[in-house]
């Protein structure tokens, strides 16, 4: 292997490094970016829940003693859905973020993995595909599934946005403030005897208990999306520890042969 | 310079000493040794003043303080039976008894120089020492305090005393204590006599030895807490042989014993003064002013000692310790200057090392560019040679598209007859036009997906290579530019200055990067807006047509068989116009056929294609250039540091030269104050 081939691996090594500490760069940030959206958490939700007050159907013989506590239930239940669907948006823009994101870094690794692929292949011009064969296709298989060039993101990849996305809702939505809702306490008292007054009553006790859970939750919350987005950026690290690993093979292997590049070496299988 | 004549004239010394001591001063700044700024600017106020620094230094509860006030004839410092001075507190000579307090960050004050405040002497004790604690609160705050005060002695010998936190008090103030003895000219060592020369005093004393600070004098106080003259006199004795002791095991363990240089340690140092005395008594008798409780006190001893000492000893021992100091500043500079020439070396290494390794990405770009332009030469020929077999399909196709018109458009006889027939022409002409370019369209995309079918499966026109060559351009560019400064961002993403290919290829040519993750690309040397041109037949040629069966026509009407036969007649028609229009594109193939023009057209799609690669080996040449100059520039820069570090060391080595040499005149100069002051030696 002659100088120049020598120094030219060398630049390839170089540019993996680059690029996973630029990785790591873009799970902070991912990471940061989660928890921004967090500080909306409290109002996104709070807003559901009025909604949820607004969208239901109460007749002022609802309010009669005898009738509130088969009424009830109906509140609760649609103002637990209202939130949770809510969450569930939140956690799909999040989701969404994350995977353009991760598609802004794996198009900036698949032109890595070509410079890599064309680089070692001019180095040594015999086996076919370059140094690291596998590199540029799992590198552009993991370009394509966060959505790759696409703004917005193709159907595919939306649809994988909205599967991934479930577990990360049900973080924003602590099962315990379900519970919570759909339980008759956090009512103040009695109900008030008409409409407007209870709503008002009702809002101000949901205010109150979205609030206080989500408080008591905070830090279990951060240490959930940090986790999210540690997983999927794991996810993605694991594929291209692999990427990285066979093109470091490749590459110490082309370091190693004997003789000056292209000229004679034998063909990778 | 050096002769023990010029050592008298210590006024000429001292301006040479602070022209060094201002060169050591600029190289700290230079070197950004911003440790060494403060001890030499300090030094050098010291030399410029000719003020005698002496240090009272000493474990706590030994009555430091009580001794300088003794000495000062004045309770000036607060003085207490628990530790008190937590600061360093300088006693100088000042027309109106003041303090000035220096604040480590930030004062009250908050004016010109280093932040202070002014305070009047009666509240010193609320600002320097540990009695209460917001007292103690304060003095951490403090760096020193500098009590003025009118004291004809201080004026006249252009001495200060510095008072010292107390040894193994806290180790904050300890490390204090030994940090001022750096900057001092003697010191003065204060023992209890109730706890004679405990293991930590004798460990700082040999500190004081390693740090030049030999001539010690030693102080015993509170000898008036002993019972008798006799058990006073042995407790003097003890701590006299004690320091001795000290000062000889130091002298074997540094110098070896027997040596020249332990015997020269030793003549110097070997025979401590020591002097009783009681600080307490002392200033006791001054206010009843009793001279025979002054002289049972000690202080009058003491005072010609020091007397002495300012007489005989105390030029040589100033430049002493300021060349000791002027030493020691250089020494750390010639190391600061050393790893700062190796960091730079370093540096350079590894930035030649960058610069490599970016030039033979760089050249590998090249090659593979240059690779990419021999690849479309070959692709061009490969290209005009598939159109070979294509062109004669296209135009069969049109031909047949025109001609399926000319049988298909419904048409009545009586259209033909003379009066109805232009304005009949004129529309049959425009169908045949639109036919034509129906045809034209048609054909054009099918003959793009023919093309495109064989460059997926011949390597010289698979576009993947000219794609990821575009791709692995705008990647490697921007991480080499990265490297000369020229990009910033997340890994190599920085945007560089340089055009991207995809982006010119993509604008100008028609170019279709793949998509993500897709292994197909397919090259699109020319689109189909300009295929659809190049087969498009022109109007004039129907209009022709048109014209040429003008006049069979016309002949037609006249005939026998026009009258009988109208059945006949639209028949007739349609076979003249074929005929004519065959003719017609007969000849226009014949004039231009449409292989040539359509070879003409892939030649300039790939020729655009092969100028946008000709100004990508451009943007990669200018790069290397971009990289040498880069290169030159940080090694001449190199190269000027490093010359400069040089001579930066030389001119501290002839600095610590010069000193050392002085430090070495200075010795002898004590050592000939000895043989001067032998007969004249005050009892200790």
């Amino acid at each position: 292997m002659d100088e120049n081939a020598r120094l030219v691996l060398q630049g390839l090594r170089q540019m993996t490094q680059v690029e996973l500490a630029a990785l790591d760069a873009a799970r902070a940030a991912a990471q940061a970016q989660a928890r921004q959206a967090l500080e909306q958490l409290p109002e996104r939700l709070k807003l559901a829940a009025r909604q949820g007050v607004a969208d239901t159907d109460l007749t002022p013989d609802d309010f009669a003693e005898v009738n509130w506590p088969a009424a009830f239930p109906r509140l609760a239940r649609r103002v637990a859905a209202r939130t949770g669907l809510a969450a569930q948006q939140m956690a799909v823009t999040l989701q969404r973020q994350l995977f353009q994101q991760l598609a802004g870094r794996t198009a900036m690794l698949y032109s890595f993995g070509v410079a890599v692929d064309q680089l070692s292949g001019a180095l040594m011009p015999t086996p076919p595909g370059g140094a690291a064969p596998g590199l540029l296709s799992q590198l552009g298989a993991e370009w394509a599934r966060y959505g790759g060039a696409n703004e917005p993101l193709d159907a595919q990849t939306e649809q994988l946005v909205a599967g991934t996305s479930g577990r990360l809702a049900a973080r924003l939505m602590p099962p315990s403030l379900e519970r919570r809702l759909l339980s008759a306490d956090w009512l103040p008292g009695a109900p008030p005897n008409n409409a407007a007054a209870l709503r008002q009553a009702v809002t101000a006790a949901l205010d109150r208990l979205i609030e206080q859970d989500l408080r008591d939750h905070r830090a279990e919350l951060e240490l959930a999306l940090d986790n999210h987005v540690q997983l999927v950026f794991d996810e993605l690290a694991r594929t291209l520890d692999q990427c990285f690993a066979a093109a470091r093979q490749a590459l110490d292997d082309e370091a190693t042969q004997p003789g000056p590049a292209g000229a004679g070496s034998p063909a990778s299988p | 310079m050096t002769d023990i004549s010029s050592l008298s004239d210590y006024r000429l010394l001292a301006f040479r000493l602070a022209g060094d001591l201002e060169t050591l001063r600029g190289l700290a700044d230079d070197l950004r040794l911003a440790s060494l700024v403060s001890p030499i600017e300090e030094l050098l106020a010291r030399v410029r003043s000719h003020i005698f620094s002496v240090a009272v230094v000493g474990e706590f509860k030994r009555g430091k303080s009580t001794f300088i006030n003794a000495l000062l004839g004045h309770a000036i410092l607060p003085s207490d039976i628990a530790p008190a001075s937590a600061t360093l507190n300088r006693v100088t000579y000042g027309r109106e008894p003041r303090v000035r307090v220096f604040y480590r960050d930030g004062g009250s004050d908050g004016g010109e120089g280093e932040p202070h405040e002014d305070i009047p002497i009666g509240q010193l004790a609320e600002y320097v020492t540990k009695l209460t604690p917001q007292a103690e609160a304060i003095a951490s705050r403090i760096r020193e305090a500098v009590v003025y005060y009118p004291l004809p002695y201080l004026q006249t010998n252009n001495l200060d005393f510095i008072d010292t936190p107390g040894l193994n008090d806290e180790l904050g103030q300890t490390e204090i204590t030994m940090e001022v003895l750096g900057r001092v000219d003697a010191a003065i060592m204060v023992i209890m006599a109730t706890s004679p020369f405990a293991d930590s005093e004798r460990a700082f004393l040999e500190r004081l030895l390693a740090q030049g600070l030999g001539r010690v004098i030693f102080v015993v106080t509170g000898l008036d807490r002993l019972a008798s003259a006799e058990q006073r006199q042995r407790v003097l004795q003890h701590i006299t042989s004690q320091i001795g002791e000290t000062i000889r095991a130091y002298a074997a363990e540094r110098h070896g014993a027997g040596t020249p240089e332990g015997e020269a340690f030793l003549r110097r140092y070997g025979r401590p003064v020591v002097c009783g005395m009681s600080g307490y008594q002392a200033l006791q008798a001054l206010q009843q002013n009793s001279q025979a409780g002054l002289d049972e006190s000690g202080l009058p001893a003491f005072s010609r000692v020091l007397d002495h000492y300012m007489a005989y000893e105390r030029g040589a021992q100033m430049l002493l310790t300021q060349t000791s100091q002027i030493v020691k500043f250089g020494e750390v500079m010639l190391k600061e200057i050393d790893r700062e020439a190796a960091a730079r070396r370093q540096q350079q290494q590894q930035t030649e090392i960058a610069a490599e390794v970016s030039r033979a990405l760089l050249e590998s770009l090249r090659a593979l560019g240059q690779a990419e332009l021999r690849r479309l030469a070959a692709a061009t020929e490969r290209a005009k040679a598939a159109a070979q077999p294509l062109a004669p399909v296209v135009d069969k196709a049109a031909r047949e598209a025109i001609l399926n018109a000319i049988g298909t458009t419904p048409m009545a006889s009586a259209s033909l007859e003379a009066a109805r027939y232009d304005s009949f022409a004129k529309e049959l002409g425009g169908r045949l036009v639109a036919a034509s370019q129906a045809a034209a369209a048609a054909n054009g995309p099918r003959l793009l997906q023919d093309l495109m079918a064989l460059g997926r499966s011949e390597k010289v026109l698979d576009a993947r290579p000219l794609v990821h060559f575009a791709i692995n351009l705008d990647y490697t560019l921007r991480f080499v530019r990265a490297g000369l400064g020229g990009a910033a961002g997340g890994g190599a993403g920085g945007a560089g200055a340089v055009p991207s290919l995809q982006a010119s290829l993509r604008r100008q040519a028609g170019f279709a990067p793949p998509k993500a993750g897709e292994a197909q690309a397919d090259l699109v040397f020319f689109d189909q807006a300009a295929v659809t041109a190049v087969l498009s037949l022109p109007p004039q040629l129907v209009e022709a047509a048109l014209q040429a069966v003008a006049q069979p026509l016309a002949q037609q009407r006249t005939s026998m068989t026009w009258q009988i036969a109208e059945s006949l007649r639209v028949n007739n028609y349609r076979g003249l116009l074929r005929r004519a229009m065959l003719k017609e594109l007969d000849d226009y193939y014949r004039a231009a056929p449409t292989l040539p023009r359509l070879q003409a057209q892939i030649q300039t799609a790939f020729e655009e294609l092969q100028k946008h690669v000709t100004s990508a080996i451009n943007a990669v040449q200018d790069t290397l250039g971009e990289l040498r100059a880069h290169g030159e520039r940080e090694a001449a820069m190199a190269e000027r540091d490093l010359d400069a570090l040089q001579h930066a060391r030389q001119e501290v080595q002839e600095i610590i030269q010069r000193a050392t040499d002085l430090q070495r005149r200075s010795e002898e100069l004590l050592d000939l104050a000895d043989q001067l002051s032998s007969q004249d030696q005050p009892a200790g």
